[in-house]
């Protein structure tokens, strides 16, 4: 696993904020072009994981490196890269997902407008809809085209299937599969249902209270 | 609707100020802060019109003074709420910082941009405060002190300026609560 280029590392990150849960010596690699998932219990600290990347301060000590280099040096740059899809992402919630496009659209350097409508109108959620409107799995789906609007290299998903019809997470990982075919990508995505990552993912890794006890290729 | 954002290279200075004009172009419901702004300002500055020389002859009370400063900082206040607060028709208010939190934006860029907003309109109404007062002064005591210019940096600029200021300084980009 190590001889291909590592997209994502963690090296032995352990959690240093009195405010959240803190995670405890986590190291694992996650090569380009490969799809991973974390699995483990409520309270595990799955969530806790993806906010030490995605929050603008430096909640740990260790080092999280994407593509070889230290996340927190350069957060605007290091956010371009990411496609953050959770329900800890923050939109304004009573503006069309349109209006929150046409926002993001002044942020981020490579955001693609047309791809952003296109990826909703496949998705079959009307971007000019209040996203307050929008059901759980319409959300997720808006989320996602504005994620891929933006060209990420990684891709952080967040619980992103629970409580979806399984048409919609068959046709969801129909989806990452062709993102992962189309670019250079990297997803890593946390679930507590093992048994899906196990069947859809490259890389399965587990987490019990804080630790991550385990990180290994599927079979 | 604002101006949409189009794939060029912008500096960030640039993106934080076209994501504050499209998010003003793209509108909020409810009284225009610009309005209340006006409105407070309106009442805030006639006692700009009376020259502190007056005020110490007359005995008017400090209290009063400090009145109008709250008046005039809360005029600034509501200038600067659309920066701050996205309303919209049902009552519902969104925070601009909250939504700005995992944003790829720069958070010194972002401060500076709310500052310059902040720091442009106090110096605005500096001046016209300053025209009044030094005018009245002028005019009715043909004499000027430096209390004039005092009281009106201390009215229009100084207390604006920290009480608005620094919640830009202090958390200026912040998760939800």
């Amino acid at each position: 696993m190590n001889e291909e280029r590592a997209l994502l590392e963690f090296v032995n990150v352990t959690g240093t904020s009195r405010k959240t849960y803190r995670l405890q010596d986590i190291s694992f690699s996650l090569p380009a072009g490969f799809m991973a998932g974390i699995a483990g219990e409520n309270g595990a600290g799955k969530t806790t994981m993806f906010e030490y990347i995605m929050n603008p301060k430096r909640q740990y000590a260790g080092s999280i490196l994407l593509n070889g280099k230290e996340v927190h040096d350069d957060y605007v740059s290091l956010r371009q890269q990411i496609g953050f899809v959770s329900e800890k992402n923050q939109f304004f919630m009573e503006k069309s997902a349109r209006e929150n496009a046409k926002l993001a659209a002044c942020l981020f350097d490579r955001w693609d407008y047309d791809l952003f409508e296109k990826t909703m109108k496949e998705m079959g959620v009307s971007s000019t809809k209040q996203l307050s409107k929008l059901s759980r799995g319409e959300y997720m789906k808006f989320q996602t085209a504005y994620a891929m609007a933006h060209h990420p290299v990684l891709y952080l998903l967040d619980e992103v299937t629970a409580g979806m019809d399984p048409v919609f997470r068959i046709d969801y990982f129909k989806l990452l599969q062709s993102l992962m075919e189309d670019e250079d990508i990297s997803v890593l995505m946390i679930s507590h249902i093992q048994e899906e990552m196990e069947r859809k993912m490259d890389y399965i890794g587990i987490m019990e209270e804080g630790r991550l006890i385990s990180w290994e290729e599927s079979v | 609707m604002g101006r949409e954002c189009v794939k060029e290279t912008l500096s960030e200075r640039q993106k934080v100020e076209r994501y504050y004009e499209t998010l003003i172009g793209q509108g909020s419901a409810g009284l225009s802060p610009d309005i209340v702004t006006y409105l407070l300002l309106f009442i805030g500055m006639m006692l700009l019109f009376i020259p502190v020389q007056e005020m110490m002859e007359e005995g008017i009370l400090f209290s009063i003074v400090w009145v109008y400063t709250l008046l005039i900082t809360m005029a600034v206040t509501f200038y600067m709420q659309k920066y701050h607060v996205v309303t919209f028709g049902n009552n519902k208010m969104e925070n601009v910082a909250e939504k700005l939190f995992y944003m790829p934006i720069d958070r010194k860029e972002n401060r500076r941009f709310l500052f310059r907003k902040l720091i442009g309109f106090l110096k605005k109404l500096t001046i016209a405060g300053l025209i009044m007062q030094l005018g009245v002064a002028l005019i009715a005591y043909h004499s000027l002190s430096i209390w004039n210019i005092i009281y009106i940096l201390v009215l229009t600029f100084i207390a604006p300026l920290a009480f608005c200021g620094a919640p830009i300084l202090l958390r200026d980009i912040m998760p939800r609560k």
